[in-house]
């Protein structure tokens, strides 16, 4: 029993381990809780597909006017009327933007509820309804109606 | 009484005092460290490609040489990009001065009999994993292909939409 | 007896034993006090302030993108996730100081801990209210231009 008391021997061991079972402590229970920082903030800002919706809205208005455009210019030598090609360019628009969203794994819809037109020379344009939805899993969008003015 | 080996004890008393003291020093004042995802680096390049492909779009014909419409239209449909052959030089010009430290590659997707074709029209080399693509829609009639010497082939009553999509990624 | 009484033998070992065993029984009652701030409860604020104010700057995020793509007439809706218990804890968000303080709260249920981050003061526009409890299944943010343009969320 004496010489174990007086041996000396791995008193630095013992040292060290005594430190490092408290350094384990306080790591383990900080790896238990954290988690890596800044993930959500980041990830919603990158999924939230505000450009995409933008870039409907504004393309669906741009081509409008150019159906509109055109219809005026087909409507002086054929017999159908400004509110018919307009909706025909306007589905075919449609069909074709549905297609190329659908195939980055968006739901897309653009349909025309109203068209007036403008016979007159004044100021206003011809006036158009548009109803235009988007749905990609998470965000649904819908705007009903986008009303679009085109002055010929 | 046995009085041997007073100074050993009081070296071990002072011993583990010291060491408690440090470790609950070294405990207190650590400065912990809580790694961060490089998704931010992403955000930011997100919004830096969506912003060049809307000036490209929006810009008026008469301040900038080619904007976007111009480019698109004036694309020769037949042709498709591969490393070291672009096929829109315009275009890769002025998203050189307008990325000037991200590698991007361009691609033109539209829809021929109801299904969606695409084609490579600038082809700077694979995007990595961090890549971020950006879309834009460009609708097109004939009388603008015509005004700007393109060769799509668009029926006078309808418009042709071409999706323009550009993929970003950091060297 | 008188002998068993004399006998010194194993002072030492005693004294020592006592010594060392009083002085740890201080150490431990020294340590005991500090350690349960030291070791626990500062990590879990430090993890809890960087998780919240996450969170807080999703929120602020998403409401600021959907307050610019919202429609003139129409409805947009849109699904997040956020985790169920940040620190080992349940909190909540809160938006209903957001009109008059132009801020967004989010509190732990079990301690005292909430960060409050800001919108940018897009609720002088649009009014936004609603809670998010994070033990919920489904959260959503919805916002409907017919309804005096009212955001609500967490399960509408």
């Amino acid at each position: 029993m004496a010489r174990i008391i007086e041996n000396d021997q791995g008193q630095w061991i013992l040292l060290s381990g005594l430190v490092v079972a408290i350094a384990l402590v306080f790591l383990v229970t900080l790896m238990n809780n954290a988690t890596v920082t800044g993930y959500h903030s980041s990830n919603n800002a990158l999924e939230f597909p505000k450009d995409d919706i933008r870039d409907l809205v504004s393309q669906s208005r741009d081509a409008t006017s150019q159906a509109v455009h055109i219809a005026h210019q087909i409507n002086q030598s054929s017999n159908q009327t400004i509110p018919d090609i307009t909706t025909s360019i306007i589905e075919d628009f449609s069909r074709q933007t549905s297609l190329l969203y659908a195939s980055h794994g968006q739901t897309v819809a653009i349909s025309v509820s109203n068209i007036t037109t403008n016979n007159s020379t004044s100021a206003f344009g011809d006036i158009v309804w548009l109803n235009i939805s988007y749905n990609d899993g998470n965000t649904f969008y819908s705007s009903e109606p986008e009303i679009v003015e085109v002055s010929v | 009484m046995n009085d041997k080996a007073q100074l050993y004890t009081l070296e071990g008393l002072m011993a583990a005092v010291l060491i408690t003291l440090t470790v609950l020093a070294v405990a207190q004042s650590s400065v912990v460290i809580i790694p961060q995802t490089d998704n931010f680096l992403e955000v930011q390049m997100k919004q830096k490609i969506n912003d060049a492909l809307v000036i490209l779009d929006v810009t008026p014909d008469t301040t900038m040489e080619y904007n976007l419409t111009e480019c698109v239209a004036s694309w020769n449909t037949s042709t498709e990009a591969s490393y070291g052959k672009d096929q829109l030089l315009a275009l890769d010009k002025q998203l050189a001065i307008m990325l000037p430290d991200l590698m991007y590659n361009v691609e033109f997707a539209y829809v021929e009999n109801s299904s969606v074709v695409v084609k490579n029209t600038v082809f700077n080399g694979a995007p990595t994993e961090n890549s971020i693509t950006a879309n834009r829609l460009v609708a097109l009639s004939n009388a603008t292909v015509n005004s700007y010497g393109g060769t799509w082939m668009i029926p006078d009553d309808e418009l042709k939409v071409i999706e323009v999509r550009l993929t970003a990624w950091h060297v | 007896m008188r002998l068993f009484f004399k006998n010194e033998k194993g002072v030492s070992s005693t004294t020592g034993y006592l010594l060392y065993s009083s002085i740890f029984i201080m150490f431990f009652v020294a340590i005991h006090f500090s350690v349960n701030d030291v070791l626990l409860e500062r990590q879990s604020d430090i993890v809890i302030e960087e998780g919240f104010s996450d969170i807080g700057n999703m929120m602020s995020t998403t409401l600021t993108d959907m307050y610019l793509v919202a429609p003139e007439n129409g409805r947009i809706d849109t699904k997040y996730m956020i985790p169920t218990t940040i620190g080992n804890e349940y909190y909540t968000i809160n938006a209903d100081v957001a009109t008059t303080d132009q801020l967004i709260e989010v509190r732990s249920h079990s301690s005292q801990r909430k960060v409050d981050v800001t919108i940018s003061g897009i609720a002088s526009t649009v009014p936004i209210n609603g809670t998010a409890l994070s033990g919920e299944m489904e959260h959503m943010i919805s916002y409907d231009s017919r309804r005096q343009l009212l955001w609500c969320w967490g399960g509408c």
